[in-house]
Protein backbone atom coordinates (compact mmCIF):
# COMPACT_ATOMS: atom_id res chain seq x y z
CA UNK A 1 0.00 0.00 0.00
CA UNK A 2 2.83 2.43 0.91
CA UNK A 3 4.05 3.17 -2.62
CA UNK A 4 0.54 3.78 -3.93
CA UNK A 5 -0.30 6.10 -1.09
CA UNK A 6 3.02 8.02 -1.42
CA UNK A 7 2.37 8.47 -5.15
CA UNK A 8 -1.13 9.65 -4.37
CA UNK A 9 0.18 12.22 -1.90
CA UNK A 10 2.72 13.42 -4.45
CA UNK A 11 -0.05 13.91 -7.02
CA UNK A 12 -2.22 15.74 -4.50
CA UNK A 13 0.69 18.02 -3.56
CA UNK A 14 1.17 18.86 -7.22
CA UNK A 15 -2.54 19.49 -7.80
CA UNK A 16 -3.13 21.55 -4.70
CA UNK A 17 0.22 22.77 -3.32
CA UNK A 18 0.04 24.11 0.23
CA UNK A 19 1.13 27.69 0.78
CA UNK A 20 4.45 28.16 2.56
CA UNK A 21 5.73 24.62 2.04
CA UNK A 22 6.68 22.20 -0.73
CA UNK A 23 7.80 18.58 -0.89
CA UNK A 24 8.85 15.97 -3.42
CA UNK A 25 11.16 13.01 -4.01
CA UNK A 26 14.91 13.66 -3.99
CA UNK A 27 15.74 11.34 -6.88
CA UNK A 28 14.18 8.18 -8.21
CA UNK A 29 13.49 6.88 -4.72
CA UNK A 30 9.88 7.66 -3.89
CA UNK A 31 10.53 6.77 -0.25
CA UNK A 32 12.98 9.65 0.21
CA UNK A 33 11.69 13.18 -0.15
CA UNK A 34 12.93 16.67 0.48
CA UNK A 35 10.64 19.38 1.78
CA UNK A 36 10.95 23.10 2.36
CA UNK A 37 9.11 25.33 4.78
CA UNK A 38 8.98 29.14 4.65
CA UNK A 39 9.53 30.66 8.06
CA UNK A 40 6.09 31.84 9.30
CA UNK A 41 5.74 35.65 9.04
CA UNK A 42 4.69 36.02 12.70
CA UNK A 43 7.77 34.19 13.99
CA UNK A 44 11.49 34.90 14.37
CA UNK A 45 12.01 32.50 11.45
CA UNK A 46 10.32 34.87 8.96
CA UNK A 47 12.24 35.29 5.73
CA UNK A 48 14.05 31.97 6.06
CA UNK A 49 13.59 28.85 3.99
CA UNK A 50 14.10 25.65 5.94
CA UNK A 51 14.82 22.33 4.29
CA UNK A 52 13.76 18.98 5.68
CA UNK A 53 14.41 15.40 4.70
CA UNK A 54 11.58 12.87 4.74
CA UNK A 55 12.02 9.10 4.82
CA UNK A 56 8.91 6.95 4.44
CA UNK A 57 8.87 3.57 6.16
CA UNK A 58 7.76 0.63 4.03
CA UNK A 59 4.65 0.23 6.18
CA UNK A 60 3.61 3.86 5.69
CA UNK A 61 0.96 5.16 6.50
CA UNK A 62 0.70 2.76 9.42
CA UNK A 63 4.05 4.01 10.71
CA UNK A 64 4.99 7.71 10.72
CA UNK A 65 7.49 9.14 8.23
CA UNK A 66 10.92 10.12 9.59
CA UNK A 67 11.25 13.86 9.19
CA UNK A 68 14.22 16.01 10.17
CA UNK A 69 15.48 19.51 9.47
CA UNK A 70 18.56 19.72 7.26
CA UNK A 71 18.78 23.49 7.78
CA UNK A 72 20.09 24.56 11.19
CA UNK A 73 17.38 26.13 13.30
CA UNK A 74 17.22 27.59 16.84
CA UNK A 75 14.10 26.09 18.39
CA UNK A 76 13.33 24.38 21.73
CA UNK A 77 11.79 21.34 19.97
CA UNK A 78 14.42 20.87 17.24
CA UNK A 79 17.93 19.76 18.10
CA UNK A 80 21.32 20.23 16.41
CA UNK A 81 20.79 17.08 14.29
CA UNK A 82 17.52 18.48 13.00
CA UNK A 83 15.40 15.97 14.94
CA UNK A 84 11.94 17.26 15.68
CA UNK A 85 10.07 16.62 18.90
CA UNK A 86 6.51 16.47 17.68
CA UNK A 87 3.93 14.06 19.05
CA UNK A 88 2.26 13.36 15.69
CA UNK A 89 5.61 12.07 14.36
CA UNK A 90 5.75 9.59 17.23
CA UNK A 91 3.02 8.10 19.41
CA UNK A 92 0.29 10.42 18.15
CA UNK A 93 0.78 9.46 14.51
CA UNK A 94 -2.40 8.70 12.59
CA UNK A 95 -2.65 7.12 9.14
CA UNK A 96 -5.11 9.86 8.22
CA UNK A 97 -2.24 12.38 8.39
CA UNK A 98 -0.46 13.29 5.19
CA UNK A 99 2.91 14.94 4.51
CA UNK A 100 1.06 18.13 3.70
CA UNK A 101 -0.68 18.11 7.09
CA UNK A 102 2.51 17.20 8.92
CA UNK A 103 4.40 20.07 7.26
CA UNK A 104 1.64 22.46 8.32
CA UNK A 105 1.97 21.15 11.89
CA UNK A 106 5.70 21.79 11.73
CA UNK A 107 4.93 25.34 10.55
CA UNK A 108 2.73 25.90 13.58
CA UNK A 109 5.43 24.42 15.79
CA UNK A 110 7.74 27.16 14.46
CA UNK A 111 5.16 29.81 15.43
CA UNK A 112 4.26 28.23 18.76
CA UNK A 113 7.07 26.28 20.33
CA UNK A 114 6.28 23.79 23.04
CA UNK A 115 8.82 24.56 25.79
CA UNK A 116 7.16 22.16 28.22
CA UNK A 117 8.23 19.16 26.13
CA UNK A 118 11.61 20.36 24.92
CA UNK A 119 14.25 18.54 22.92
CA UNK A 120 16.86 21.20 23.74
CA UNK A 121 16.28 22.18 27.39
CA UNK A 122 18.72 25.14 27.20
CA UNK A 123 16.73 26.80 24.43
CA UNK A 124 13.48 25.97 26.23
CA UNK A 125 14.83 27.65 29.38
CA UNK A 126 15.74 30.85 27.51
CA UNK A 127 12.37 30.72 25.71
CA UNK A 128 10.58 30.69 29.05
CA UNK A 129 12.75 33.18 30.94
CA UNK A 130 13.97 35.64 28.31
CA UNK A 131 11.73 35.57 25.26
CA UNK A 132 13.42 38.54 23.56
CA UNK A 133 16.82 36.84 23.77
CA UNK A 134 15.33 33.67 22.27
CA UNK A 135 13.77 35.66 19.43
CA UNK A 136 17.00 37.54 18.74
CA UNK A 137 19.03 34.32 18.57
CA UNK A 138 16.40 32.59 16.42
CA UNK A 139 16.41 35.57 14.01
CA UNK A 140 20.21 35.55 13.92
CA UNK A 141 20.32 31.83 13.10
CA UNK A 142 17.63 32.26 10.44
CA UNK A 143 19.67 35.03 8.78
CA UNK A 144 22.86 32.96 9.05
CA UNK A 145 21.58 29.54 7.89
CA UNK A 146 18.21 29.92 6.18
CA UNK A 147 18.37 33.01 4.01
CA UNK B 1 -9.41 14.85 0.75
CA UNK B 2 -12.89 14.38 -0.59
CA UNK B 3 -15.72 12.83 1.40
CA UNK B 4 -15.61 9.58 -0.51
CA UNK B 5 -11.94 8.84 -0.06
CA UNK B 6 -10.56 6.43 2.50
CA UNK B 7 -8.39 8.62 4.78
CA UNK B 8 -5.85 5.81 5.13
CA UNK B 9 -5.09 4.76 1.57
CA UNK B 10 -6.55 7.88 -0.11
CA UNK B 11 -8.36 5.64 -2.62
CA UNK B 12 -12.10 5.93 -3.33
CA UNK B 13 -14.37 4.15 -0.88
CA UNK B 14 -16.21 1.22 -2.46
CA UNK B 15 -18.47 -1.57 -1.24
CA UNK B 16 -15.75 -2.66 1.22
CA UNK B 17 -16.26 0.56 3.17
CA UNK B 18 -16.89 0.37 6.89
CA UNK B 19 -17.97 2.94 9.46
CA UNK B 20 -16.80 3.53 12.99
CA UNK B 21 -20.08 3.61 14.83
CA UNK B 22 -19.16 6.15 17.52
CA UNK B 23 -17.89 8.93 15.25
CA UNK B 24 -19.23 7.91 11.84
CA UNK B 25 -15.89 8.18 9.99
CA UNK B 26 -15.56 5.75 7.09
CA UNK B 27 -12.61 3.67 5.94
CA UNK B 28 -12.01 0.59 3.83
CA UNK B 29 -12.56 -2.35 6.14
CA UNK B 30 -9.05 -3.72 5.47
CA UNK B 31 -7.42 -0.32 6.00
CA UNK B 32 -8.96 0.39 9.40
CA UNK B 33 -8.38 -3.19 10.59
CA UNK B 34 -4.75 -2.95 9.56
CA UNK B 35 -4.46 0.28 11.53
CA UNK B 36 -6.02 -1.36 14.58
CA UNK B 37 -3.35 -4.03 14.36
CA UNK B 38 -0.62 -1.37 14.30
CA UNK B 39 -2.02 0.94 16.98
CA UNK B 40 -2.50 -0.13 20.53
CA UNK B 41 -5.75 1.77 20.93
CA UNK B 42 -9.02 1.97 19.04
CA UNK B 43 -9.09 5.69 18.33
CA UNK B 44 -10.43 6.97 15.04
CA UNK B 45 -7.48 8.06 12.84
CA UNK B 46 -9.41 11.15 11.77
CA UNK B 47 -10.93 12.50 15.01
CA UNK B 48 -9.11 10.40 17.62
CA UNK B 49 -12.38 9.57 19.30
CA UNK B 50 -12.31 6.05 20.77
CA UNK B 51 -14.54 3.79 18.66
CA UNK B 52 -15.41 0.36 19.86
CA UNK B 53 -17.73 -0.72 17.09
CA UNK B 54 -17.16 -1.04 13.38
CA UNK B 55 -20.00 -1.50 10.91
CA UNK B 56 -19.50 -3.00 7.46
CA UNK B 57 -21.47 -1.11 4.81
CA UNK B 58 -22.62 -4.09 2.73
CA UNK B 59 -23.56 -6.28 5.68
CA UNK B 60 -25.39 -5.12 8.74
CA UNK B 61 -22.71 -6.58 10.96
CA UNK B 62 -21.43 -4.71 13.96
CA UNK B 63 -17.99 -5.81 15.04
CA UNK B 64 -16.92 -5.36 18.65
CA UNK B 65 -13.39 -4.12 18.19
CA UNK B 66 -12.39 -4.73 21.79
CA UNK B 67 -13.07 -8.45 21.46
CA UNK B 68 -11.57 -8.70 18.00
CA UNK B 69 -8.61 -6.60 19.03
CA UNK B 70 -7.31 -9.16 21.49
CA UNK B 71 -7.89 -12.06 19.12
CA UNK B 72 -6.30 -10.17 16.27
CA UNK B 73 -3.22 -9.28 18.25
CA UNK B 74 -2.81 -12.89 19.27
CA UNK B 75 -3.09 -13.98 15.62
CA UNK B 76 -0.60 -11.36 14.48
CA UNK B 77 1.88 -12.38 17.17
CA UNK B 78 1.47 -16.03 16.29
CA UNK B 79 1.87 -15.33 12.58
CA UNK B 80 5.02 -13.36 13.34
CA UNK B 81 6.58 -16.17 15.34
CA UNK B 82 5.61 -18.77 12.72
CA UNK B 83 7.21 -16.77 9.92
CA UNK B 84 10.33 -16.42 12.07
CA UNK B 85 10.42 -20.16 12.59
CA UNK B 86 9.94 -20.82 8.91
CA UNK B 87 12.63 -18.40 7.79
CA UNK B 88 15.44 -19.72 9.95
CA UNK B 89 15.93 -23.23 8.54
CA UNK B 90 15.37 -22.01 4.99
CA UNK B 91 18.24 -19.57 5.32
CA UNK B 92 20.52 -22.22 6.78
CA UNK B 93 19.79 -24.83 4.14
CA UNK B 94 20.48 -22.54 1.20
CA UNK B 95 23.53 -23.46 -0.81
CA UNK B 96 24.63 -23.91 -4.38
CA UNK B 97 22.08 -26.05 -6.19
CA UNK B 98 21.55 -26.67 -9.87
CA UNK B 99 18.94 -23.93 -10.05
CA UNK B 100 21.22 -21.52 -8.23
CA UNK B 101 23.74 -22.05 -11.02
CA UNK B 102 21.35 -20.44 -13.48
CA UNK B 103 21.53 -16.73 -14.17
CA UNK B 104 19.16 -15.11 -11.68
CA UNK B 105 17.96 -12.68 -14.35
CA UNK B 106 17.72 -14.49 -17.68
CA UNK B 107 17.51 -18.02 -16.26
CA UNK B 108 20.10 -19.43 -18.65
CA UNK B 109 22.63 -21.94 -17.38
CA UNK B 110 25.81 -21.55 -19.40
CA UNK B 111 29.52 -21.03 -19.09
CA UNK B 112 29.17 -17.28 -19.48
CA UNK B 113 27.84 -16.89 -15.94
CA UNK B 114 30.51 -14.80 -14.29
CA UNK B 115 28.98 -13.23 -11.18
CA UNK B 116 28.14 -15.14 -8.05
CA UNK B 117 26.46 -13.79 -4.94
CA UNK B 118 27.87 -15.69 -1.97
CA UNK B 119 25.28 -14.24 0.40
CA UNK B 120 22.07 -15.54 -1.19
CA UNK B 121 23.62 -18.05 -3.61
CA UNK B 122 22.47 -16.55 -6.87
CA UNK B 123 24.40 -16.58 -10.13
CA UNK B 124 24.30 -13.91 -12.81
CA UNK B 125 25.69 -12.92 -16.14
CA UNK B 126 27.48 -9.65 -15.60
CA UNK B 127 25.87 -8.38 -18.80
CA UNK B 128 22.37 -9.15 -17.42
CA UNK B 129 23.18 -7.20 -14.24
CA UNK B 130 24.52 -4.28 -16.30
CA UNK B 131 21.44 -4.21 -18.52
CA UNK B 132 19.22 -4.24 -15.44
CA UNK B 133 21.30 -1.46 -13.91
CA UNK B 134 20.77 0.65 -17.03
CA UNK B 135 17.07 -0.09 -17.06
CA UNK B 136 16.62 1.13 -13.50
CA UNK B 137 18.85 4.16 -14.15
CA UNK B 138 21.66 3.15 -11.80
CA UNK B 139 24.95 4.25 -13.35
CA UNK B 140 27.06 3.12 -10.46
CA UNK B 141 30.23 1.22 -11.36
CA UNK B 142 29.72 -1.44 -8.70
CA UNK B 143 27.36 -4.33 -9.25
CA UNK B 144 24.81 -5.47 -6.71
CA UNK B 145 23.01 -8.76 -6.35
CA UNK B 146 19.44 -8.02 -7.42
CA UNK B 147 18.18 -10.63 -4.98
CA UNK B 148 19.79 -9.57 -1.70
CA UNK B 149 21.38 -6.25 -2.80
CA UNK B 150 24.81 -7.30 -1.60
CA UNK B 151 27.60 -5.62 -3.55
CA UNK B 152 29.86 -7.90 -5.56
CA UNK B 153 33.52 -7.55 -4.69
CA UNK B 154 35.51 -6.43 -7.71
CA UNK B 155 37.62 -9.37 -8.74
CA UNK B 156 41.36 -9.04 -9.31
CA UNK B 157 43.51 -11.13 -11.58
CA UNK B 158 45.48 -13.54 -9.44
CA UNK B 159 47.65 -16.45 -10.44
CA UNK B 160 47.03 -18.32 -7.21
CA UNK B 161 43.32 -18.23 -7.86
CA UNK B 162 43.95 -19.58 -11.33
CA UNK B 163 45.92 -22.55 -10.10
CA UNK B 164 43.40 -23.31 -7.37
CA UNK B 165 40.64 -23.17 -9.93
CA UNK B 166 42.41 -25.56 -12.24
CA UNK B 167 42.83 -28.00 -9.37
CA UNK B 168 39.15 -27.76 -8.70
CA UNK B 169 38.20 -28.20 -12.32
CA UNK B 170 40.37 -31.31 -12.50
CA UNK B 171 38.55 -32.96 -9.63
CA UNK B 172 36.28 -35.75 -10.81
CA UNK B 173 32.67 -34.69 -11.10
CA UNK B 174 30.21 -37.32 -10.00
CA UNK B 175 26.48 -36.87 -9.86
CA UNK B 176 24.90 -36.44 -6.42
CA UNK B 177 28.23 -35.35 -5.07
CA UNK B 178 28.68 -31.81 -3.87
CA UNK B 179 29.80 -29.57 -6.66
CA UNK B 180 33.44 -28.53 -6.46
CA UNK B 181 32.14 -24.99 -5.97
CA UNK B 182 30.63 -26.11 -2.69
CA UNK B 183 34.01 -26.75 -1.25
CA UNK B 184 35.42 -23.44 -2.36
CA UNK B 185 35.90 -20.58 -0.02
CA UNK B 186 33.27 -17.92 0.29
CA UNK B 187 35.56 -15.33 -1.20
CA UNK B 188 33.33 -13.84 -3.91
CA UNK B 189 36.26 -12.63 -6.00
CA UNK B 190 37.60 -16.15 -6.14
CA UNK B 191 34.32 -17.58 -7.32
CA UNK B 192 33.92 -14.78 -9.85
CA UNK B 193 37.39 -15.62 -11.04
CA UNK B 194 36.57 -19.31 -11.28
CA UNK B 195 33.64 -18.65 -13.51
CA UNK B 196 35.64 -16.34 -15.75
CA UNK B 197 38.35 -18.96 -16.03
CA UNK B 198 35.91 -21.78 -16.61
CA UNK B 199 34.34 -20.04 -19.58
CA UNK B 200 37.79 -19.13 -20.90
CA UNK B 201 38.95 -22.73 -20.65
CA UNK B 202 35.83 -23.95 -22.38
CA UNK B 203 36.17 -21.59 -25.31
CA UNK B 204 39.87 -22.47 -25.57
CA UNK B 205 39.02 -26.15 -25.63
CA UNK B 206 36.43 -25.55 -28.33
CA UNK B 207 38.92 -23.68 -30.49
CA UNK B 208 41.54 -26.38 -29.94
CA UNK B 209 39.14 -29.12 -30.98
CA UNK B 210 38.28 -27.28 -34.19
CA UNK B 211 41.97 -26.71 -34.91
CA UNK B 212 42.82 -30.39 -34.55
CA UNK B 213 40.00 -31.39 -36.90
CA UNK B 214 41.24 -28.85 -39.42
CA UNK B 215 44.78 -30.16 -39.16
CA UNK B 216 43.68 -33.75 -39.88
CA UNK B 217 41.73 -32.66 -42.96
CA UNK B 218 44.58 -30.51 -44.18
CA UNK B 219 47.00 -33.47 -44.03
CA UNK B 220 45.00 -35.18 -46.76
CA UNK B 221 44.95 -32.06 -48.91
CA UNK B 222 48.69 -31.58 -48.53
CA UNK B 223 49.38 -35.19 -49.46
CA UNK B 224 47.23 -34.95 -52.56
CA UNK B 225 48.59 -31.57 -53.52
CA UNK B 226 52.20 -32.64 -53.09
CA UNK B 227 51.75 -34.88 -56.12
CA UNK B 228 51.39 -31.73 -58.19
CA UNK B 229 54.13 -29.71 -56.54
CA UNK B 230 57.12 -29.40 -58.86
CA UNK B 231 59.88 -31.65 -57.55
CA UNK B 232 57.73 -34.39 -56.13
CA UNK B 233 55.36 -34.36 -59.06
CA UNK B 234 55.30 -37.59 -61.02
CA UNK B 235 55.69 -37.07 -64.73
CA UNK B 236 52.53 -36.14 -66.54
CA UNK B 237 51.04 -34.18 -63.69
CA UNK B 238 50.73 -30.43 -63.90
CA UNK B 239 53.21 -28.71 -61.66
CA UNK B 240 52.22 -25.73 -59.59
CA UNK B 241 54.30 -22.99 -58.05
CA UNK B 242 54.45 -22.11 -54.38
CA UNK B 243 51.76 -19.43 -54.51
CA UNK B 244 49.37 -21.68 -56.41
CA UNK B 245 50.08 -24.46 -53.94
CA UNK B 246 49.11 -22.21 -51.02
CA UNK B 247 45.97 -20.94 -52.76
CA UNK B 248 44.76 -24.37 -53.76
CA UNK B 249 45.57 -25.77 -50.34
CA UNK B 250 43.54 -23.03 -48.72
CA UNK B 251 40.46 -23.22 -50.90
CA UNK B 252 40.33 -27.04 -51.06
CA UNK B 253 40.81 -27.35 -47.30
CA UNK B 254 38.06 -24.81 -46.70
CA UNK B 255 35.65 -26.71 -48.91
CA UNK B 256 36.47 -29.94 -47.11
CA UNK B 257 35.93 -28.33 -43.68
CA UNK B 258 32.51 -27.20 -44.78
CA UNK B 259 31.73 -30.55 -46.38
CA UNK B 260 32.48 -32.34 -43.08
CA UNK B 261 31.00 -29.61 -40.89
CA UNK B 262 34.35 -28.87 -39.24
CA UNK B 263 34.56 -32.34 -37.76
CA UNK B 264 37.12 -34.79 -39.14
CA UNK B 265 35.19 -37.95 -40.02
CA UNK B 266 37.29 -40.30 -42.15
CA UNK B 267 34.60 -43.00 -41.77
CA UNK B 268 32.08 -41.17 -43.91
CA UNK B 269 34.27 -39.09 -46.19
CA UNK B 270 37.19 -40.33 -48.27
CA UNK B 271 39.34 -37.25 -47.80
CA UNK B 272 42.06 -38.39 -50.22
CA UNK B 273 39.59 -38.88 -53.09
CA UNK B 274 37.73 -35.68 -52.32
CA UNK B 275 40.97 -33.71 -52.07
CA UNK B 276 42.17 -35.05 -55.42
CA UNK B 277 38.86 -34.24 -57.10
CA UNK B 278 38.77 -30.69 -55.72
CA UNK B 279 42.41 -30.08 -56.60
CA UNK B 280 41.67 -31.09 -60.20
CA UNK B 281 38.82 -28.60 -60.23
CA UNK B 282 41.06 -25.86 -58.90
CA UNK B 283 43.79 -26.67 -61.41
CA UNK B 284 41.46 -26.56 -64.36
CA UNK B 285 40.11 -23.22 -63.11
CA UNK B 286 43.65 -21.81 -62.65
CA UNK B 287 44.98 -22.80 -66.05
CA UNK B 288 42.29 -23.82 -68.51
CA UNK B 289 43.27 -26.54 -70.88
CA UNK B 290 43.55 -30.29 -70.78
CA UNK B 291 45.12 -31.65 -67.67
CA UNK B 292 46.90 -34.86 -68.18
CA UNK B 293 46.72 -37.06 -65.22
Amino acid sequence: MSLKRITKELNDLGRDPPTSCSAGPVGDDLYHWQASIMGPPDSPYAGGVFFLSIHFPTDYPFKPPKISFTTKIYHPNINANGNICLDILKDQWSPALTISKVLLSICSLLTDANPDDPLVPEIAHIYKTDRSKYEATAKEWTKKYAV
Amino acid sequence: MTRDECPICLEPLDETRSRLVDCGHEYHFDCIRKWHQHSQDLKCPTCRKPSHYLEKANQKVKIDLRKCGDANRAIVELAGSISNLALEPENQSRSWTLSSLECGICGTLDSEINRYCTVCYTAYHERCLRVLQLEVGDFCHRLFCCNCHQAFADSDESSSVRSRTIQRLDMPRIHNQPSPLNRGSNDPSEIDESWKLLSQLQSEARLQAIASHKRSIQNHVRRALNLHFFDSAPSGCRTVDKKQFTDINKSVSRRLYRMSDYVYCPESINYDDEARRLIQQELSRLCPGPCTS
